[in-house]
């Protein structure tokens, strides 16, 4: 029970931050809109029964698929970036932290 | 007494520990829609709110306790801490919306059909760049934690079973 209204308590967040993301953004397109600053929403005429997955399955048919390998390669590649980030920003948080326990050791050590 | 409070808070650290791993994994493959395909990557996305969710349960004394003390004395590394995990929170779930509001293969298949511009998928893109910084520095802030419970629970273990499996072959 504990754990169903805690489930319920986080659901109604995400439910609510959700709702004022949605607000802001639809506030923010129209203002935007009526100003000027962009052009309003285009309506894509589609054949009736053609969906988006239709289309880019007909899309994908005529790219020549690429190989498992270099598929393996660029993904090892582009997870790699992202890992690189992540570690960067740990490093650039964790080192200066680190410096004066050691320095304290060191000097500790010293006497 | 004492044995079970610290067998529980055991396997609470534990499953923690692989309730990360496990969202950080699917983070990694999700972050790459065009290699990973675009039905793992929208259900696997779908699926990390499970994952969130357990989470944050595992973590909610901490959230609760620190929610309540937050205008009053508190440290500062937490209260970075408090505020970086809301962000997290607030741009996952634009990530979580906007990856919605231009899904091609999940919704569709729950029969639900946007009409949406080009503002949400260039919203999504932003979004997911920007969980991928708040997440680095969320593991800068835990880093100690992650190596200590890593070496207790994975290395450690490993190496023994390693060390331990090659001297009993020794002894054979």
């Amino acid at each position: 029970m504990k754990i169903v209204s805690r489930v319920i308590i986080v659901l109604l967040v995400f439910g609510l931050v959700a709702g004022l993301l949605i607000a802001f953004d639809s506030a923010a397109s129209a203002l935007a809109v009526s100003v000027g600053l962009i052009d309003g929403p285009r309506v894509e005429q589609r054949d009736a029964g053609q969906s988006r997955e239709q289309e880019g399955t007909s899309e994908k048919e005529s790219r020549p698929q690429p190989s498992i390998t270099y598929m393996i390669k660029r993904w090892v590649l582009s997870t790699g970036k992202n890992v690189f980030v992540m570690a960067v920003l740990v490093v650039a948080i964790v080192f200066p932290k680190s410096i004066p326990k050691r320095s304290r050791k060191m000097s500790r050590q010293k006497n | 007494m004492s044995s079970e409070v610290e067998k529980g808070a055991v396997s609470q650290t534990k499953s923690k520990l692989w309730v990360d791993i496990l969202i950080f994994v699917a983070f990694l493959i999700t972050m790459e829609p065009g290699l990973s395909r675009l039905t793992i990557h929208e259900w696997l996305s779908l699926s990390m709110i499970v994952g969130m969710l357990v989470h944050l349960l595992i973590n909610w004394d901490w959230i609760i306790e620190i929610t309540r003390r937050f205008l009053g004395k508190l440290g500062g590394q937490t209260r970075i801490n408090y505020i970086l995990n809301w962000l997290l929170f607030i741009d996952g779930t634009l990530l979580m919306v906007s990856g919605l509001m231009i899904s091609e293969v999940a919704m569709p298949a729950l029969g639900l059909h946007f009409q949406i511009g080009d503002g949400w998928s260039k919203l999504h893109d932003l979004s997911a760049n920007t969980v991928l910084i708040l997440l680095g520095l969320h593991t800068a802030l835990h880093w100690n934690w992650i190596v200590s419970t890593m070496m207790r629970y994975v290395i450690n273990p490993v190496l023994r079973f390693v060390f331990h499996g090659k001297q009993a072959d020794g002894a054979v």
